[in-house]
């Protein structure tokens, strides 16, 4: 069977929505018409609502469709700004990718994977993953995962299809992140389309509520490295993601909304006004009352602030506030 | 801690050696010496950090009064002389510290002091007294002669396995107890702090269980074998066992498979066997100098504050035949030089010998004496 090139690259365009190539080629085209996109609303609060009850992913959509279904179900996310929301898209997407990739052959994979920057080479039917992409790739995964449990020559991991796919599929959490950071703007009507999600799922977004912190410190030494990083350089003019950050987590830490401005004054054009309405908006006093969550290890890592150090590593830390309860449970950094 | 007549002796002579045409080596020995903290540790104690050299004058302006010790970071910075977290890191060498305090079999001599009555000599327990000694322990040519092993370990794991070019690397040997190692390439200056952490675990074996190797060929696999000649120094006859069974299923999956299931039902066992792993088949460098970013590093061509030996680039072939001797190469000068010994064991010193001196006057080495006189077992250091 001849196969037109134009739909077979359509195809994979459909396979790996968030991947560079796809965002480079489609989502600049679809950003310029956001608001033309009422039409693929429905399907895309069910996509995000397949994404909450943890459901299976869906594979045989119509492809067409299905690809501006994607971008539209991330602007509904990019709305919502719900870490735990968020979390559960980007495992849906990415285990509906990798469920594709498995099947692959060896030019879609490499295709794949060069596209996503992976210096990656097939050397008698394994694949050599170069051992930087291997441990950013891993590091969210079980120590089972080290480098040195595999095969390795050179500079190269090598793996087996599967193991190589699920590796893939840690690639395309950082990818889908990318595609919800890379929006710059969200229609006006789709908050509509958000109630209706909010309205149809709110039971499983009541439980993906996260539990509040009992666990607080004061003590920035028990922080972990990026909010340390970013406490330090409050004073500095922190970018918007950075602000953001350290309010929420300070906040959580059981920092008042004063204490957290008093932190601000410190900034060359501190002005107290503006300050205490972004940390009242961010806390949900204000505005939206959406009340944001301190984001998660991944996102922060997108921001450019993720310097994890050897407890990030060790126990696979994936959100900042786990960090300060294994810290309180394991008495490192500071000691008791 | 040395008198005042025998400090002024060491500071006459690293201002001697640091008045020479020595300092534009050290400067040029840091690549982008420019963008670098350097920090001096002065003879009298306190350290200065956050120095930007942009000079050999620069440098020239530090040396007198003339440091115990020149320091360089391993990060290059867009402003290297503000606070730590102003800096702006740019980029960080990874360097390798062998320190014979914490590599396996490193021959190191010992020497007693009795903490009640000054006794010094050899053994546990003070000899006049009967009370608590503290021990001293000494460097030689065979101290370094028993680390060098360590170093071809780690050479051979880092071209093996990573893709590091051996030749691009720079060895020295470091003043006194060991080897640095800089590795000043890309894309090693470019790892994150996640992937030195991973790299240290590679090379330490830290946090590694051996029941995770995915295959009988996997990395942790054939460094097993790379050790094949330790393994029948095990003495726990079950972890012995498994680990030449593990050695041997390369070819036999199945077997491979069964010893993976063992080991991972059997939580003591796995943990006396990663034990065992780490500690013959783990390289001996220090963790921290790997994962730190913000280490400082003795330069290279500078004198080492206790030995007054240089800290001197070696290539392949020194490192291979120890001939001259480490100790020889590193030595400022071949001056001897008279001074008060109270006791030293039997040395090894750049090829000479050195016997057990009690009590004694005796000439000696200048770069020998002045550390005997800094461990506290010498003094009255004076011109032959």
């Amino acid at each position: 069977m001849v196969r037109d090139p134009i739909e077979e690259e359509f195809l994979w365009m459909a396979r790996y929505p968030f991947h560079p190539l796809t965002r480079e080629r489609v989502f600049g085209q679809l950003q310029g018409s956001i608001e033309d996109l009422e039409e693929f609303y429905s399907d895309a609060v069910s996509r995000l609502g397949r994404a909450l009850a943890g459901e299976k992913p869906v594979l045989d959509e119509n492809p067409h469709r299905s690809l501006v279904v994607f971008y539209t179900t991330v602007l509904l996310v990019k709305y919502l700004d719900n870490w735990l929301v968020e979390r559960r898209f980007v495992e849906y997407e990415a285990e509906r990718a990798y469920n594709y990739l498995r099947m692959a052959d060896t030019d879609e994979i490499l295709k794949v994977f060069k596209g996503m920057g992976i210096d990656l080479k097939i050397v008698d039917k394994r694949y050599g993953v170069y051992f930087r992409d291997y441990i950013q790739a891993t590091r969210d995964l079980p120590p089972n995962w080290k480098m040195i449990y595999f095969p390795m020559e050179r500079g190269y991991v090598y793996l087996n299809k599967k193991s190589l796919a699920r590796i893939g599929k840690e690639v395309f959490k950082d990818e889908i992140i990318k595609t919800i950071e890379s929006v710059e703007s969200v229609p006006s009507s789709i908050g509509e389309a958000a109630k209706v999600l909010v309205e149809a799922y709110s039971d499983i977004l009541e439980r993906l509520r996260p539990q509040a912190t009992s666990i607080q410190t004061r003590d920035v030494e028990r922080f972990p490295p990026c909010m340390k990083y970013l406490y330090a350089n409050i004073g500095k003019g922190l970018p918007h993601p950075g602000r953001f950050t350290i309010v929420t987590f300070l906040h959580k830490m059981g920092f008042t909304v004063d204490e957290i401005i008093s932190l601000f004054a410190r900034t060359p054009d501190f002005n107290e006004r503006v300050t205490r309405y972004q940390v009242e908006h961010i806390l949900g006093m204000r505005g939206g009352k959406i009340k944001y969550d301190v984001p998660s290890c991944r996102k922060i890592k997108s921001f450019g602030f993720c310097f994890p150090d050897e407890i990030c590593v060790k126990h696979r830390i994936r959100h900042p506030l786990t960090y300060v309860k294994k810290v309180a449970r394991i008495g490192e950094p500071g000691g008791s | 801690m040395a008198s005042q007549v025998d400090h002024r002796y060491i500071e006459r002579l690293f201002r001697a050696y640091y008045s020479g045409e020595v300092a534009e080596k050290i400067f040029h020995s840091a690549p982008e010496p420019e963008k670098r903290e350097w920090a001096f540790l002065r003879l009298d104690g306190p350290m200065v950090r956050h120095v930007k050299l942009t000079s050999i004058d620069d440098l020239h302006s530090q040396l007198d009064p003339p440091p115990k010790g020149i320091y360089y970071s391993l990060s290059t910075y867009e402003y290297p002389d503000y606070p730590m977290p102003d800096k702006q890191r740019i980029k960080t060498d990874v360097a390798f510290d062998l320190d014979a305090d914490h590599i396996r079999g490193a021959v190191l001599q010992e020497v007693s002091r009795c903490k009640s009555c000054g006794w010094i000599g050899e053994g546990d327990v003070c000899r006049e007294c009967g009370g608590e000694v503290r021990k001293i322990q000494l460097v030689d040519d065979r101290t370094i002669k028993s680390i060098s092993g360590e170093v071809s370990r780690l050479l051979d794991r880092l071209a093996n396995y990573l893709d590091v070019d051996i030749d691009r690397l720079r060895i020295f040997f470091s003043g006194l107890r060991g080897y640095h190692i800089h590795l000043e390439e890309e894309p090693y200056r470019s790892l994150d702090s996640v992937e030195r952490i991973e790299l240290k675990d590679f090379l330490t074996l830290d946090g590694v269980e051996i029941h995770h190797a995915k295959e009988p060929d996997s990395a942790i696999i054939r460094i097993l074998e790379e050790c094949r000649d330790v393994l029948s120094e095990v003495e726990d006859v079950s972890v012995r066992q498994v680990l030449e069974s593990l050695v041997n299923s390369k070819d036999n999956p199945r077997h491979f498979t069964s010893i993976r299931k063992r080991l991972g039902e059997d939580r003591v066992l796995r943990e006396r066997v990663s034990r065992t792993v780490r500690e013959l088949c783990g390289v001996n460098i220090d963790p921290v100098v790997v994962t730190d970013m913000s280490r400082l590093i003795r330069a290279p061509y500078s004198l080492h504050g206790k030995s007054s030996l240089i800290k001197t680039p070696l290539d392949m072939e020194a490192l291979e035949a120890l001939d001259p001797p480490v100790i020889a190469l590193a030595s400022p000068s071949n001056n001897m030089v008279k001074v008060h010994v109270d006791y030293v064991p039997h040395l090894i010193w750049g090829g000479r010998e050195i016997p057990s001196i009690h009590d004694e006057d005796v000439i000696l080495p200048e770069p020998l004496a002045i550390y005997l006189v800094n461990m506290g077992l010498a003094q009255g250091l004076r011109h032959v």
